[in-house]
């Protein structure tokens, strides 16, 4: 039976895929479910359960993403109570995203007997005047569903990493690879691969699942300010502009896979290289030419590359690099000479990783 | 009969040690050897080089290809089991299907199917769960269902007890050898293939002490069992092995003149595994 390519490259994603099903594919869409379960929950107890219903509808009204205001107070007597604003401050539209978490705490001592567990719970959002700020009707949920896509980007970072590491170590550990290698299948196409499910595939999977949830989020929450007989309409729909939010996160995660190229293939290579720890070598080398440049030249080249080329918040005027944007990227400012040196970087990495398979392969 | 396997000087070391040390190898198609060797004696370097897994000097050719560049494209050809358990555990035993009817152009589902449907193992099994002796049968299964032509086996039935020893070896006689397929086997354990065998290697520090048609072995060798004052009138011809047995001993020659030893005691074949250990205690 002939075998096209096709048919070859897709039987190696999905080898991936089932060996890795509970990060890459279940993960996700456990998150999204549970967010959207404790959602629910809160849709269906808000005509009992007045404080979250309201506190839920207030955030809402008040315009959700602005402010949240957790006040707990412990001890019936109100003897002590501690506040948290978590603030959020939507950045301009042209400028760049930025946040600010501010934490308040309230002066009065706590006496020590007041732990009694008999706590109360209460939400409330602060009201305008509290917060000196004016009303925010029809200001964007965006940022907010950009929030839970965020979530899901930084969960995404984390089992890629786990896949990276393991993808071209454990199956050398257990022994398993003299199978793999028992196939008509080149190093190559292996290593190639594994990068298309890290670099593609995984990314796919995750946008599509923060989209969903994040659709269905916004249906929720109409649900909910239905059930407190407000305009779903008007607090919830009208405030959430689907397609700008698709093309920026579209676009947020297509930056992030061609900045992330080199440091993926690094992981690999890492995972193709390790006799023991694929994640200690993948750390303490870079740790290691970061610290010998400071020492010996007294420059930062290697920390500012590798931190480039790592997903953190983008802020301040630091555009060039990646970032988990909720906007989309600025695509006229990206570092695009950066972007071509991690190319090549990737392509050396990749090369090596390839090499190591096919030659240095016994752990 | 054309040649299948050629090496010329095939040499690979660890450090100081040669695994393998200068071999010149020709196997031919449709045989059966077994390539026999103690532990370490660099069988499995061995076949790993030929398998294009390791990097080694010296010429080499598998089936007209260099296993070092072309190991993909031999891979097609070629199957090899390198040991027993090393099927990847978390998969099922239908993602292993899967796999291989994915990847591999000669391999027939329905047949591995069939053989698989005579075994406890079920495809909803995950490897894990498989006793080693279903991870073989689900292997063989595998590995019978591709139509190659050439099969490498090394130490495949390490481990497993009696029962599917002997079944691996019945299995892979009866189901998959004709005289088109050639079978490279390395073991330790000798009695267990020497029935099976048409070609026989022995290794010994990296080197083939021996290589010979189990026709011409039966020709070159014999075993004489003498008994009394026949013993040291034996020995005069140079046994390169004795034994006690019971009331005399029994000697094996190599190329000696069987007529002579006729007269001094009851000729036999050797066995090969006796043959074995005497070709070990020989000094290198």
């Amino acid at each position: 039976m002939e075998i096209s390519k096709g048919m070859k490259f897709h039987t190696l994603i999905m080898r991936e895929l089932q060996e890795y099903r509970g990060s890459l594919v279940m993960t996700p869409i456990y998150f999204g479910g549970a967010v959207l379960v404790v959602m629910l929950l809160a849709v269906l107890f808000a005509g009992r359960l007045a404080v979250i219903g309201e506190g839920a509808f207030n955030m809402l009204s008040g315009g959700e993403g602005r402010s949240i205001n957790l006040e707990l107070t412990i001890d019936e007597d109100a003897t002590g109570s501690q506040e948290l604003y978590v603030d959020r401050v939507r950045p301009d539209r042209s400028g760049l995203p930025s946040q600010e978490l501010t934490v308040s705490e309230a002066v009065e001592e706590v006496p020590e007997d007041a732990w009694n567990f008999n706590k109360e719970w209460s939400f409330s959002a602060p009201t305008p005047e509290a917060r000196g700020e004016d009303d925010v009707e029809g200001e964007s949920l965006n940022p907010v569903l950009g929030g839970f896509h965020n979530i899901f980007c930084l969960i995404m970072f984390l089992v890629t990493i786990n896949y990276l590491l393991g993808c071209l170590y454990t199956d050398r550990k257990d022994r398993s690879i003299l199978f793999w290698k028992s196939m008509p299948v080149s190093e190559w196409q292996e290593v190639a691969a594994k990068l298309v499910v890290a670099s593609l595939v995984v990314p796919a999977i995750y946008l599509a699942v923060s989209l969903l949830t994040q659709i269905l989020e916004t249906y929720i929450a109409m649900l909910l300010v239905w059930r407190m007989d407000g305009s779903a309409t008007e607090l919830v729909l009208s405030r959430v502009q689907f397609v700008p939010l698709i093309i920026d996160q579209f676009s947020g995660m297509v930056v992030w896979i061609l900045w992330t190229l080199p440091a993926y293939a690094w992981f690999m290579l890492a995972s193709a290289a390790a006799k023991r720890s694929p994640f200690l070598l993948a750390i303490a080398i870079p740790i290691g030419l970061v610290i010998a440049e400071r020492l010996l030249l007294g420059s930062e080249h290697v920390l500012m590359a590798i931190g480039n080329h790592l997903p953190h918040k983008v802020d301040g005027d630091d555009v060039n690099s990646l970032g988990m944007y909720d906007f989309g990227p600025v695509w006229s400012q990206l570092d695009y000479l950066g972007m071509v040196f991690g190319f090549i970087t990737a392509a050396a990495f990749l090369a090596g990783a390839v090499w190591l398979r096919r030659y240095r392969f016994e752990t | 009969m054309a040649t299948l396997i050629k090496t010329e000087r095939l040499d690979k070391r660890f450090g100081d040690t040669a695994a393998v040390d200068q071999v010149s190898l020709t196997i031919e198609s449709g045989s059966i050897t077994g390539l026999i060797g103690p532990n370490g004696a660099g069988k499995t370097t061995l076949l790993r080089a030929l398998l294009g897994l390791n990097a080694c000097d010296g010429s080499l050719e598998v089936m007209g290809l260099d296993p070092r560049s072309q190991r993909t494209r031999l891979q097609e050809q070629v199957c090899f089991i390198a040991d027993t358990a090393v099927l990847p555990s978390w998969m099922k035993v239908s993602q292993v299907l899967d796999y291989v009817t994915g990847v591999h152009p000669r391999f027939s589902r329905e047949q591995a199917e069939m053989l698989l449907s005579r075994t406890e193992v079920r495809h909803s099994h995950r490897v894990k769960e498989l006793s080693k002796g279903m991870t073989v049968q689900l292997h063989l299964a595998i590995v019978m269902a591709i139509d190659a032509k050439l099969l490498i086996l090394d130490e495949p039935t390490l481990g497993l007890d009696i029962l599917f020893r002997k079944q691996f070896f019945e299995q892979l006689l009866n189901d998959y050898y004709d005289d088109e397929r050639t079978i490279l086997i390395s073991t330790h354990q000798v009695e267990e293939v020497e029935n099976i065998l048409t070609d026989a290697i022995f290794m010994r520090a990296g080197g083939i002490v021996l290589h010979e048609s189990m026709d011409s072995l039966a020709q070159r060798f014999c075993e004489v069992h003498v008994v009394g004052a026949a013993v040291e009138q034996a020995q005069a011809h140079g046994p390169i092995s004795e034994r006690s047995i019971l009331g005399g001993k029994a000697m094996i020659f190599e190329d000696a003149d069987s007529d002579a030893l006729a007269q001094l005691g009851q000729l036999h074949t050797p066995s090969v595994s006796d043959l074995f250990i005497a070709k070990m205690g020989e000094k290198g």
